[in-house]
């Protein structure tokens, strides 16, 4: 039974492998003959087994095997020239050992069973109980098919990608004569998981991701502004029937344009539009990670011991979804092979509840909310968001700002960041305009957005009907995760201080 | 022949004009202590080999983690070379440059200690709770310790390329990182910090630091707003840390001979007071970024970049020297295998005045001492300065209370000609440092 089930695993493995193969794989297979070139690809259930077991040799609750295997490819174009191609071939193991909140973890690059074994070993350090934990029985879940692929990304010869980013370079550069640079960055990966733990938990899959940013250099007498767009998915080449880069890239470069003619921002408080999409950004720093449950368990959360208050206008409800179809930040199941899912954290101004890893969960007595996430086999899960938004309102986005007599426009931003002890948030906008008598008027630059979230979600005043994800990498104690944030067009009435040289 | 140099030759075999190995190898391993008991252990052996594959200006990379010592090794590479080759073909153009072939290395920079890898894990885990006690212990308002840590690394990197350049150095790196947390009435501050050295015995003593990290958290918690208006700032070094930033990025060679630096076109230009001065040095003795060659194996130079307010050159790697009809000044550096080389600065930063940081407050007639800054800080595109900020409110040279909330602007000009004094207090735990700065007017916006 055991030899037959592992050499079942090992042609599977190897099926995999050729499955995942991307024109430049399939050369690295197709070299050496398939035939004679067996592919290693993660540990069969028994070397599985022995590792969970060597990583609670000193006791513990809990241990876990993550295999991860990814094949990247990229694409750099600036000043015109497509100047440099970039293949990737990562593989890896990492082990951890949990006890109550602390864990072990080690990893090594590569399959190689004895450089595994030690990393198991290395993990267990942490544990010290005299209870000992047994490997359960291994049992397979199948993941949920959340993300459709109909064009495997890897299936496509590279010039087509080539093709499309001088596209877009094109149409950047011919937008305006005041555009003077075009960068863009084109990425596609396909990472393969395979999660084992000690509970007998056995899931694998396998997804696509593109990502491509666009940045577009305007100058005229002086005054330079740079303009972005990015675009990404878990999907398959079909993703760009949908997304235009020539269009995100006219859209960078109208950006950088119109921002020739900025003046300094204004500075005090003073009501803030948010435009829908990126500008999510503001739910997802503001709010989003004070409600991550290992910061709530540490008591490193101002959210923390408020489940059923209200914490927000009766307006806000917000969601984090791993499970929304395609989207970056969608997991199918995270990186501890929980299942991806919604999660309503606020629903009319009241909290309902924190994402969680196993950790936290165990910790707040709650259930995993399929957001301990990595940033790969290197790292230990830790919860994060995955596509975090605010549920769409029924304000239409024009009316809100007709109903502004004065404030600011906020059309993008650069990104922020949050301290979550003080509840301190700042954003660095990209592009904004003042607000008169509800009407749109001077582009302004210079602004950085400062606050407390708490202030930020009592005071949203209106909420519009077009909600829209925007795309971006999430970073939390050293570790980046794709994540999506979303938001309809909301005002904040108040509390947010804009600061400028005006 | 070691397997680099054999990489090396199947690329030239398969038509490259020139090949480059890099590879990395490192041993690290960090223990995090919260409430006096181990939260974590962690242990990595990071590692990979990067080549870049050069055709007349055209250029091809690849990285992988795969062992030397694998079975499958010598089939990964090859196949990824036969890749290389095949889609350099349709790689756009760039500048033609030469690859360094310089192989003496300076030997005397210090900054390989493994000594210290050698003490047990237990005494290193006393260390830290030793460290959370003092810490703890320092004010009533420190209530909470959110983890101390520890870490220490162990790298090798060896860079070997087809104009006979083979070379390889080894460095260590220890850093200790403090978290805790100080509350008033309902308010919570974080105290957070770290400290990197090359020595184990080089990091300050575990009193310095907890001074350093908790009296902050102590000071600045419950701070509020004041009124919109002109203040003389005076920038402490974890402050001038939003100046140091925006200048690294202005001062990569790519951004300026692009545009997309407000320094672009301004080498010998003085736009900034006589006071100021701004460095790299990778040759300094024991530096944290420290290192005898950059990423692409040109030889470490000490660059003054800003010498008493004046521009004087920009960084440069092989690529973007060659495009701007410079030599590279060996800025390459790479964050680890799996990216190619770029520019960035290694032990950056304003070199130390004169000025005492007392004397500087109490000549301060109505001015905010600055702590800790959110967002950008200068922009590096348009060199404008916007930051949300925490820090002391100062009035006639005395400290009067914490301000908090508040947005701190100015122009470029504003700033780099507006320099006041520059202090003494210049330390290297970081791969970025500056001493504190007084900038003589910004506007605060509240």
């Amino acid at each position: 039974m055991n030899i037959n089930r592992r050499e079942f695993l090992k042609k599977t493995a190897v099926a995999s492998a050729m499955a995942a193969s991307s024109p430049w794989l399939i050369s690295i297979l197709g070299n050496t003959g398939c035939s004679t070139f067996k592919v290693k690809s993660g540990f069969d259930e028994s070397e599985v087994k022995t590792l969970l077991a060597n990583a609670l040799t000193r006791g513990g609750d809990f241990s876990e095997v993550y295999s991860e295997e990814l094949n990247s490819l990229s694409f750099q174009l600036s000043e015109g020239i497509l100047s440099e191609a970039t293949f990737g071939v990562t593989n890896g193991v990492g082990i951890r050992t949990v006890q109550g909140d602390k864990y072990g973890y080690a990893y090594a690059n590569g399959f190689d069973f004895a450089k595994a074994l030690e990393a198991a070993s290395t993990s267990a350090y942490i544990a010290s109980a005299n209870t000992s934990t047994k490997v359960a029985e291994a049992y397979t879940k199948q993941p949920p098919a959340t993300d459709k692929i109909l064009i495997p990304i890897d299936s496509i010869p590279e010039k087509d990608k080539m093709d499309l980013i001088m596209e877009a370079n094109e149409a950047a550069r011919s937008y305006s004569p005041y555009v003077k640079q075009v960068d863009i960055t084109y990425y596609d990966q396909v990472k393969k998981r395979k999660i084992a733990n000690s509970d007998g938990l056995r899931i694998e899959n396998k997804l696509p991701l593109i990502w491509v940013v666009i940045e577009v250099l305007a100058e005229k007498d002086g005054m330079r502004h740079l303009g972005r767009r990015r675009l990404s998915a878990h999907q398959g080449f079909e993703f760009f029937d949908t997304h235009s880069l020539k269009e995100a890239a006219e859209g960078a470069a109208k950006e950088a344009v119109s921002m020739l003619d900025a003046k300094p921002s204004p500075s005090g408080e003073m009501p803030v539009v948010m435009n829908s999409g990126w500008g999510g950004v503001l739910i997802h720093e503001a709010v989003g990670h004070g409600l991550e449950g290992d910061l709530v368990y540490k008591g490193s959360s101002i959210y923390a011991g408020k489940i059923g208050d209200k914490v927000g206008s009766s307006l806000v409800t917000m969601i984090d979804d791993s499970s929304w179809p395609n989207a970056r930040g969608t997991t199918e199941f995270d990186d501890e092979g929980t299942p991806g899912q919604r999660n309503v954290l606020i629903e009319n101004g009241i909290l309902k509840g924190y994402m969680q890893d196993l950790i936290s969960a165990k910790m707040l007595n709650a259930k995993p909310t399929g957001n301990g996430r990595r940033e790969s086999y290197r790292h230990n899960p830790i919860p994060r968001m995955t596509n975090t938004f605010l549920a769409a309102g029924d304000s239409e986005p024009q009316a809100i700002i007709a109903d502004t007599k004065k404030g600011i426009f906020i059309n993008t931003l650069s990104g922020g960041s949050v301290d979550t002890i003080s509840g301190q948030f700042n954003f660095v906008v990209r592009e904004a305009y003042v607000i008169e008598n509800g009407q749109l008027t001077t582009p302004v630059y210079g602004a950085t957005l400062i606050g407390k979230g708490i202030d930020v979600i009592s005071n949203i005043d209106a909420v519009g009907n077009d909600l829209d994800l925007g795309v971006g990498i999430c970073g939390k104690d050293g570790q980046w995760v794709p994540v999506t944030t979303g938001l309809p067009t909301v005002r904040i009435a108040k509390g947010i201080i804009v600061g400028g040289n005006a | 022949m070691n397997a680099m140099q054999k990489i090396i030759d199947k690329c030239i075999r398969s038509g490259a004009e020139m090949a480059e190995v890099y590879s990395l190898s490192d041993k690290s391993m960090s223990i995090r202590v919260r409430n006096g008991e181990v939260e974590a252990i962690e242990k990595f052996t990071p590692g990979g080999i990067a080549i870049r594959y050069f055709s007349f200006g055209k250029t091809a990379f690849a990285h992988t983690t795969e062992d030397p010592l694998s079975p499958r090794f010598d089939n990964v590479i090859d196949s990824l070379i036969a890749h290389l080759s095949k889609t350099i073909k349709s790689v756009g153009k760039g500048e033609q440059f030469d690859l360094p072939s310089d192989n003496n290395i300076p030997e005397n920079l210090d900054i390989y200690a493994p000594g210290h890898t050698n003490v047990t894990t237990d005494s290193k885990i006393e260390y830290l709770q030793n460290l959370e006690q003092l810490a703890l212990k320092y004010d009533p308002l420190v209530k909470q310790s959110n983890g101390m840590s520890y870490e220490e690394t162990i790298s090798t990197i060896g860079i070997v390329n087809s104009n006979g350049l083979n070379v390889s150095y080894d460095t260590t790196a220890y850093r200790i990182g403090i978290n805790v947390v100080a509350a008033k009435n309902d308010e919570m501050f974080p105290g957070e910090g770290d400290f990197s050295a090359r020595y184990f015995e080089d990091l300050p003593g575990p009193e310095t630091m907890v001074e350093e990290i908790a009296s902050k958290a102590v000071r600045l918690v419950g701070g509020t707003s004041v009124p919109s208006g002109d203040y003389e700032i005076i920038f402490t070094p974890d402050g001038a840390g939003s100046i140091l930033w925006g200048l690294a990025f202005a001062l990569d060679g790519q951004s300026y001979i692009k545009g997309s630096s407000f320094l672009s076109d301004k080498i010998g230009e003085k736009f900034a007071d006589s006071i100021l001065t701004v460095i790299d040095n990778p040759l300094m003795k024991r530096g944290i970024g420290s290192r005898p060659v950059d990423a692409e194996g040109t030889l470490s130079q000490d660059l003054k970049l800003i010498d008493s307010g004046t521009l004087k050159g920009v960084m440069y790697d092989l690529k973007t020297a060659a495009k701007a009809g410079a030599k590279s000044t060996g800025s390459a550096t790479r964050r680890d295998y799996t990216a190619s080389p770029s520019i960035w600065p290694n032990n950056f930063h304003i070199a130390a005045g004169s000025a005492k940081f007392n004397d500087v407050v109490s000549s301060c007639t109505k001015g905010i001492i600055v702590e800790m800054t959110q967002g950008w800080g200068l922009n590096s595109i348009n060199g404008q300065y916007s930051a949300g900020i925490n820090g002391i409110l100062v009035r006639n040279g005395k400290q009067i209370k914490p301000v908090a909330n508040i947005t701190l602007a100015a122009g470029t000009d504003e700033v780099f000609k507006g320099i006041g004094a520059i202090c003494d207090d210049l330390t290297f735990y970081h791969n970025f440092n500056s001493p504190s700065i007084m900038v003589k007017k910004m506007k605060v916006g509240a």
